[in-house]
């Protein structure tokens, strides 16, 4: 559709003709496309460079800055113009990334400066995604307290650095603001957490109060296992958990039932583990509401040198006994055979859960040999 | 029926069910109750009138928006630029007549017509550079020397960042 005015036509009624809450109308229509950018730049940054009264007004539409994505690679300055992107925004979502193959520097380096910039505004953020190296992680773990009361959901991922590759990482903190917390973060329900087993669990345990979450994924490369532990024992509101979680044997960690593990609204539950975490957690916990449940395998070569004092069997079945739910979808992957669950022990588990074989077969999936 | 008389004079008439999917109509016609006077529309011309009342024919017993739709935060994250195929048709006129419309529909507060128009404007930008838009708009490029060395350097940062 062509509708470019023709010259003749210059002096017609024109699109800056129209009122300015009008006009920022449509700049909002133009910043919730999901078509392609025709740049780097988003809809506010173009709209930004129309002409005078487009970039006032753009900066005057907090709708036009809502999602920022920022990938440190300290090659400049941005602090300032970060800081007047923070002050045409009321509510932002926050992709950070910081650029694990950048040689680290000590201290005070633009990592560090743009970390502060951002942490500065956190009373904006609505969404707040962070990738990052140990050193990164070290840097956001260490900003003191933080008011978050726009975050809804929280991302923090490791990024394998070469440090990790050499196992050299140390526990080393780069600002001296203090321990990173969350106030005031009432709206926080989500999140999702990717560091190492050995990403040191005091600077996660109080970062916000986990008692109001209602959904939590722990991916690859996980966390440390008392951090499962403490989900069972405080997220009294999950309604959704995703646990990736191996290596419990290598940090002497071990979890027995305990009254204290109930999750009572828990729907959904996938689990990715290797033997010993998935019978330690399944035979701890109670998880009364549970409707879907997930288990899938994670190889480990040396399990044999760690045996378990139940089988996955007997643990599936007292995750049952604790529990007495009902499930209507359980899909178990990787675990059927040879030091896994074996066909009778499934065959006895669905006895006991009549609802999922009374509903369509995609309900029920066992990928292995039953 | 209704009788609006546009800014030309040009008179009109129209159910009521359907002027009334404006609400300054519907306002007015609350206010002066039943009457047959027709209702004055200055800042209506007759052919901006005449498309408007498709408009309102066209989509005649569908629910109306309420007050405060789409006005938060979350509800502005759902919205697309989606226009059905009728609407599509009906909106596709020259750049005048189409912020004509847009300026009718805000003064005769039909938000739904309001943003089908200005949904047709924002895609018109989408994908667009600023020279771009600029040249589709016939909007002339303002900035002073400062303003644009201030953009260069916001360039760069939004581009390396």
């Amino acid at each position: 559709m062509d509708l470019a005015l023709p010259p003749s036509d210059r002096r017609r009624l024109g699109i800056n003709d129209v009122p300015n809450e009008i006009l920022a109308g449509i700049f909002q229509w133009v910043s919730t496309s999901s078509s392609p950018p025709c740049s780097d730049l988003g809809a506010a940054e173009i709209l930004n460079q129309v002409c005078s009264l487009w970039r006032e007004l753009a900066h005057v539409t907090p709708a036009l800055w809502t999602e920022l994505n920022l990938n440190v690679r300290g090659a400049s300055d941005g602090e300032e113009l970060l800081t007047q992107w923070f002050s045409r925004s009321h509510a932002v979502v926050i992709v950070l990334r910081v650029d694990p193959f950048r040689p680290r520097r000590p201290l005070k380096n633009k990592n560090v400066n743009v970390m502060e910039t951002v942490c500065a505004h956190s009373d904006l953020w609505r969404r707040f995604h962070l990738s990052a190296p140990w050193s990164g992680l070290m840097n956001f773990f260490t900003m003191g307290a933080l008011q978050t009361p726009n975050l809804e959901e929280l991302v923090v991922e490791y990024d394998p650095d070469i440090l990790s590759a050499a196992a050299i990482y140390t526990q080393y903190l780069t600002v001296n603001a203090g321990r990173t917390t969350f106030g005031n973060c009432t709206q926080l329900k989500s999140i999702r957490l990717g560091l190492l087993p050995t990403f040191p669990l005091e600077l996660l345990s109080d970062l916000f109060p986990w008692k109001n979450l209602t959904e939590v994924v722990f991916q690859k490369p996980g966390v440390h296992p008392a951090l499962v532990k403490h989900v069972f024992a405080h997220c009294k509101g999950l309604t959704r958990l995703k646990i990736w979680t191996n290596y419990w044997r290598n940090l002497e960690f071990s979890m027995e039932y305990s009254d204290e593990y109930c999750l009572e609204y828990l729907e959904s539950f996938d689990l990715e583990a290797d033997i010993q975490p998935l019978v330690h957690i399944l035979r701890s916990v109670q998880l009364p509401a549970l409707k879907s449940l997930s288990l899938s395998r994670i190889m480990n070569l040396d399990e044999a040198r760690y045996p378990v004092d139940l089988t996955p069997g007997e643990a599936l079945m007292r995750l049952k006994e604790h529990s007495d739910f009902s499930l209507s979808h359980l899909e178990i992957c990787g675990w059927m055979g040879d030091g896994g669950l074996r066909a009778d022990d499934v065959l006895r588990f669905l006895a006991g859960n009549p609802g999922i074989l009374s509903k369509p077969r995609s309900q029920m999936q066992v990928l292995g040999r039953l | 029926m209704v009788t609006l008389v546009t800014s030309d004079n040009e008179k009109f008439t129209a159910d009521k069910e359907v002027a009334e999917r404006s609400v300054l109509i519907k306002n007015m016609l609350e206010d002066v109750g039943e009457s047959d006077q027709p209702i004055p529309l200055p800042n209506v011309s007759s052919s901006v009138l005449k498309k408007v009342l498709e408009y309102c024919e066209h989509h005649r017993g569908e629910p109306l928006p309420a007050a405060d739709a789409d006005t938060t935060q979350d509800d502005t994250r759902k919205r697309t630029t989606d226009i059905s195929e009728w609407d599509q048709k009906f909106i596709t006129v020259d750049q005048e007549m189409l912020f004509e419309i847009i300026l009718a529909a805000n003064y005769l507060d039909i938000k739904s017509l309001l943003d089908v128009g200005c949904k047709t404007v924002a895609n018109m930008i989408k994908g667009k550079t600023p020279e771009e838009i600029r040249k589709l708009f016939n909007i002339v490029n303002d900035f002073t020397p400062e303003e644009e060395a201030q953009i260069k350097k916001e360039n760069e940062w939004a581009e390396d960042r």
